[in-house]
């Protein structure tokens, strides 16, 4: 080759280097600097505006534009006001009456918050259209709705719900407060794009699939509820968890969950970690235990035997799996939700060999097959690898465990639709801020995501749930509580914690329990 | 040349045709949607309900007719996750974001495919060849979601010279570009140089050289021309390679783009979209080979010799 | 008379015949390169008699351990453990085996349908050449990862879904290859005699046509051995690649990948063997492609 053409080459080529290092060199980076608070959550859900419109995942941005009538006091868990100042209910816990707040302002020039609006907002809760986790058995529970005034609701009830204020209705649910004037002046199509709230923030920019950027209302001096420090909170969806971490890292994100074994490296990189306690419960749920239903009660499982239930949960290790899998994050469950009215309920210890005994107890000493179906959930990712921590502990035992991936919907459509009746699959419980309404999804047959139920165990969750005296309706819990664990209802594995990495742009920031994340409410660091 | 572009566009319109049936039973077999939607504790009237408005209790021919019919006239469904937004429009929402990266990763992966191969040709053995070659058996042998996390890595965490992941500004392209590409440019650096060397040792070049052209007209003109017609022949997988490499791409990049949404709703059994996105994605690979077949026309140079 | 069924020429004997001359004449990198790929077949095959430790079993207590020579390492567990204690070592011999099986099952299903796809629309040509080129045209046009993951939606990853996914993906490789070649030699003077001695299409097909265009398509497999193995390693990303707890390669590399700043040797270790794997293929590939096309032949080193 002639030395000419070999020169330009060469010149062209060492050009087109340096170029590219030039314009590579780390200057002032426009991604990783910003002054808002960037959160990377790993999915939007649906990613639609409206509290009706999907499942309560979006509460992540969400819960920064509407609000809801009673909160949830960090720490103590005790309810407290919201835009309900004060609430009643009758004595036979089927008339609640709500007094609500005054001056509080909607978004966008839509006025003030009245009862019409509350009304409404349960309306469209409880819809035929509505997508909303508790849409179905809300819409069984609600009667009617008044608004006897500007500033009181009466909700009659079809049966009794002593805790209706902090469940369905409280901050942990998906009741969020829109202004009916929004919908009636724009139609339904127009206005559910737009999240018209009494929160501090409202909708700046949405990046389909990439983010939502919200910003505070310039329309409100004090907030009745919070004072913010960051002007915009931009909501990213970030898939894939070692991105987060990176991101963290980068400085790209201020606040984003990991996985637990992230923990180390984030905090190796200087950054602090935020674990919101005990929000969820990894469990192993049997499928077929519905005593009382006839389609979805399979006597013939080796598992319909309550012995060999008790084996599968003395076989496995849970505190290992706690220590291991979990990064310490938790601790042993016998239930898949945290009471204080069953924090007597023992959890069974790891014995391998009462679990062997127990084995042979019931007829099952050369072991049986048995199938774990796992899916990924947020929280949750770490509910395969789990799977196969438990499988190897009951292969100990004798137990053939074998196991079979399947997504979250594939299940859920077999689980609502009674075919989930010869297998067993691991799952995620959650704290139900009302402990009846989280009893009633579990464990009634009447409700299609129930897992195990007798028909003495409905018998007592139906007189519990008409107990009006309180301290007897706490024996009465507790004594639920007991029999779920002696009957080894499911696998529970643990109580669990979600870990969050914190950039050190973020001062303080607590999640006060599952679902209430309080984004707004970060402050800014020194 | 008129009737080529006719039979052509007839065959691609079957191709499609066949493609939206085949598209609308697999989804139709993942299961229920309708199941999915219901919050927890929904009864059966609910249930027969929802069938009902989403038109599933229709015979399947009736709802494959329906859908086609519809598709005609651009209603491609509504999502049946998100609202009432109309599926075709969350699909082209997100349509440009995917077809930016693949268009950079290709003309990345082109461009520095063919200087690589033609280096690699005409300084044989050299460090340049070994260097080049080398990148291109890594590029063929490393999963992308590995080299993306891995490049992420080094690049955005340890230098901090690029974002990790997002959208928009031109630094958001280099990592997702590179990652989509690089088993590309392995491919075209290996085509290109082997092409090359074939042509190189031509009778036909050894003619222009008898001729008296200089060398650089050589290379450049001659060979080079030659060794592209294997690319281009190509070129209808590679874009089909982006496509596929699309979706892990996005995942780890978190890339608004149409392969993250495809994944997406697919694992929540959104039909309307899983449809609407397939053949969005299929059009484009037809389209893609219709322009390809058209350039083979345009660049070979019997058949331009002959015209 | 020339017997028609023996006399064609078998230019597969040529290569057969310089096998013994095939060592010394090869260079450095190709040696290292054959010599990993026959040891890759060995662990595969041998597998279960190799592996130190149960590749499915290990202890909670044990995992995340560090390689022997890092600190915290130790020769017991020469690269370390996985998440759930699992000897890493263990893991990848059994891991070849699974990559092998996946690699001839796909390449023999793919092969078979795409030889007889490609060679039927060569030798036929006219209408069946159309069709059957416009059949590969239109699998080659469908996005084949998501009917993985349809697939994976439909009945949940499992082995047979990633051979016939993986399998759409390579069949085409092959139609067009054979069809190609078949072209080349279809109208070649012993498939005339084998025509006018009565030969039937199919015996034709079978004796002349096949043994002449193997190399070709055995060029075409031992490339795609990397293709199978990278794309599995896709799929278990996505999720519907080979179903836990089984070892394969792939699904090693997609479960370490968050650990990539913490426990590096999850998917660097297996990520190394695919990439040592892979290109020890395409330079033996590479190497035969070169010898077996013509217009290439002597220009090599």
């Amino acid at each position: 080759m002639t030395k000419p053409v070999l020169g330009t080459l060469r010149r062209t080529a060492l050009g087109l280097l340096c170029g590219v290092a030039i314009s590579l060199a780390p200057t002032a980076t426009a991604w990783a600097q910003s002054d808002d608070l960037i959160v990377a959550v790993s999915t939007f859900s649906e990613e639609t505006m409206t509290p009706w419109g999907g499942s309560g995942q979006r509460k992540t941005y969400l819960d920064v534009v509407y609000e809801y009538l009673t909160y949830v006091e960090p720490g103590t868990l005790k309810t407290v006001p919201g835009l309900a100042e004060s609430w009643e209910v009758s004595e036979d816990g089927q008339r609640w009456t709500f007094n609500l707040r005054k001056g509080v302002q909607f978004s966008g020039g839509y006025g003030e918050l009245t009862s019409a609006d509350v009304a409404y907002s349960i309306e469209r809760l409880i819809r035929d259209d509505s997508r909303a986790g508790p849409a179905s058995p809300m819409r069984r529970l609600i009667g009617s709705v008044e608004t006897p005034d500007d500033y009181t609701v009466v909700v009659n009830l079809n049966f009794p719900d002593f805790e209706l204020a902090q469940g369905y209705f409280g901050a942990t649910q998906q009741l969020g407060i829109v202004s009916k004037k929004h919908f009636d002046t724009l139609g339904e199509a127009e206005a559910e794009a737009t999240p018209i709230g009494t929160g501090a923030y409202e909708l700046a920019s949405i990046t389909p699939g990439s983010e939502i950027v919200m910003k505070l209302r310039d329309d409100v001096e004090n907030h009745w509820r919070v004072t913010p420090d960051f002007q915009n909170i931009v909501f990213k969806v970030v898939p894939e968890e070692s991105t987060r971490v990176a991101m963290l890292r980068t400085g790209e994100a201020d606040i984003a969950p990991i996985g637990f074994d992230s923990i180390p490296t984030v905090r190796d990189a200087g950054l602090s970690i935020v674990s919101a306690e005990a929000t969820w419960s990894p469990v192993v749920r049997f499928g077929g235990l519905i005593e009382t239903s006839d389609n979805r009660y399979n006597p013939d499982a080796p598992w319909a035997i309550k012995e060999v239930r008790q084996a599968l949960n003395y076989a496995v290790d849970k505190q290992t799996i706690i220590d291991e899998l979990f990064q310490g994050e938790g601790t042993v469950a016998s239930s898949d939700t945290p009471v204080p009215a069953w924090s007597t309920v023992e959890p069974y210890p790891y014995d391998p060999d009462r679990a062997r005994e127990l084995l042979a107890e019931a007829g099952f000493e050369n072991g049986f097959d048995i199938t774990i179906r796992t899916f990924t959930t947020a929280p949750g990712a770490e509910l395969p690898l789990m799977a196969e921590a438990v499988a190897l502990y009951w292969q100990d035992i004798g137990v053939n465990a074998s196991i079979e991936p399947v997504d979250w919907p594939s299940l859920r459509s077999e689980w609502t639709e009674g075919r989930a009746n010869n297998y067993v699959w691991t799952h995620r419980g959650f704290p139900f801020a009302s402990a009846a309404n989280g009893m009633e999804a579990g464990y009634l047959a009447a409700s299609v995501f129930a897992s195990f139920s007798t028909a003495e165990l409905e018998a007592m969750i139906q007189d519990f749930s008409t107990e009006v005296d309180p301290a007897s309706r706490e024996a009465k819990f507790t004594e639920i509580g007991q029999y779920l664990r002696d009957e080894a209802a499911a696998v529970f594995i643990a109580l669990a914690n979600e870990p969050y990495g914190i950039s050190d742009k973020v001062g303080e920031w607590k999640i006060t329990t599952a679902y209430v994340w309080n984004f707004d409410q970060v402050t800014r660091a020194e | 040349m008129l009737k080529i572009i006719v039979t052509r566009v007839g065959e691609a319109l079957v191709a499609l045709l066949l493609m939206s049936l085949v598209i609308f039973l697999l989804s139709r077999l993942t299961g229920d949607p309708v199941a999915l939607l219901l919050g927890d504790g929904a009864t059966e009237a609910d249930k027969a309900k929802l069938t009902q408005d989403l038109g599933l209790d229709q015979p399947l021919p009736i709802q494959y007719l329906t859908f086609l019919g519809d598709a005609l006239t651009g209603d491609f469904g509504t999502s049946v996750t998100a609202g009432s937004q109309p599926a075709l429009q969350l699909v082209l929402a997100r349509l440009p974001a995917s077809l930016s990266l693949a268009a950079v990763a290709l003309v990345f992966t082109v461009t520095i495919g063919i200087l690589f191969g033609v280096l690699a040709a005409i300084r044989r053995n050299s460090a340049v060849d070994i260097a080049a070659r080398l990148i291109a058996l890594v590029g063929q042998s490393v999963p992308s979601f590995w080299l993306g996390i891995v490049l992420m890595y080094i690049f955005a965490v340890q230098l901090g010279w690029l974002p990790t992941s997002g959208y928009g500004q031109w630094q958001h392209y280099v990592l997702p570009a590179a990652t989509l590409g690089l088993f590309t440019l392995a491919a075209i650096t290996r085509l290109v140089r082997s092409s090359m060397l074939e042509a190189l040792g031509s009778e036909y070049i050894k003619l222009a050289r008898i001729k008296g052209l200089s060398e650089a007209v050589v290379i450049w003109k001659h060979a080079l021309a030659n060794s592209l017609i294997p690319v281009i022949t190509f070129m209808g997988t590679f874009f089909a390679v982006m496509i596929t490499g699309a979706v892990i791409v996005e995942t780890v990049f978190s890339w608004p783009g149409i392969g993250r949404l495809a994944y997406e709703s697919i694992l929540s059994r959104d039909f309307p979209v899983v449809q609407t996105v397939v053949l969005v994605i299929t059009s484009l690979f037809i389209l893609a080979n219709l322009a390809v077949d058209l350039l083979y026309v345009l660049v070979d140079p019997r058949m331009r010799s002959r015209g | 008379m020339v017997d028609a069924t023996t006399a064609s020429p078998w230019r597969g004997s040529r290569i057969l015949s310089g096998a013994g001359n095939l060592w010394r004449s090869l260079d450095w990198p190709l040696r290292i390169a054959s010599a990993l790929l026959i040891l890759f077949v060995i662990v595969a095959v041998f597998g279960p008699w190799l592996t130190p430790y149960d590749p499915l079993t290990g202890s909670l207590r044990a995992r995340l351990v560090p390689p022997a020579w890092q600190e915290g390492g130790s020769w017991a567990h020469p690269f370390g453990t996985d998440r759930l204690g699992r000897d890493i070592l263990s893991r990848i011999i059994a891991g070849a085996r699974i990559s092998l099986t996946v690699c001839v099952m796909v390449i023999a299903i793919a092969g078979a349908i795409g030889t007889a796809v490609g060679t039927a629309a060569g030798y036929f040509g006219g209408w069946t050449d159309r069709v059957l080129m416009r059949l590969v045209d239109l699998a080659l046009s469908f996005p084949v990862i998501l009917l993985a993951l349809l697939l994976g939606a439909i009945s949940g990853p499992s082995f047979a879904n990633i051979i016939i996914v993986i399998s759409l993906v390579l069949w085409s490789q092959y139609a067009r290859m054979a069809r190609g070649e078949t072209l080349k030699i279809r109208n070649e003077d012993y498939v005339d005699l084998a025509r006018t001695s009565g030969l039937s299409d199919v015996k034709i097909i079978w004796r002349h046509i096949l043994p002449n265009i193997a190399p070709a398509l055995i060029v075409i497999a031992t490339l795609q051995i990397g293709v199978v193995i990278v794309l599995e390693a896709s799929l278990s990303f996505l999720g519907v690649g080979v179903p836990p707890p089984a070892p394969s390669w792939g699904s090693m590399v997609a479960d370490g990948r968050s650990y990539i700043a913490s426990a590096w040797w999850l998917c660097i270790v297996p990520g190394s063997a695919i990439l040592l794997t892979v290109m020890a293929v395409n330079l033996v590939g590479d190497a035969l492609a070169d010898r077996i096309n013509p217009a290439l032949r002597g220009r090599n080193i």
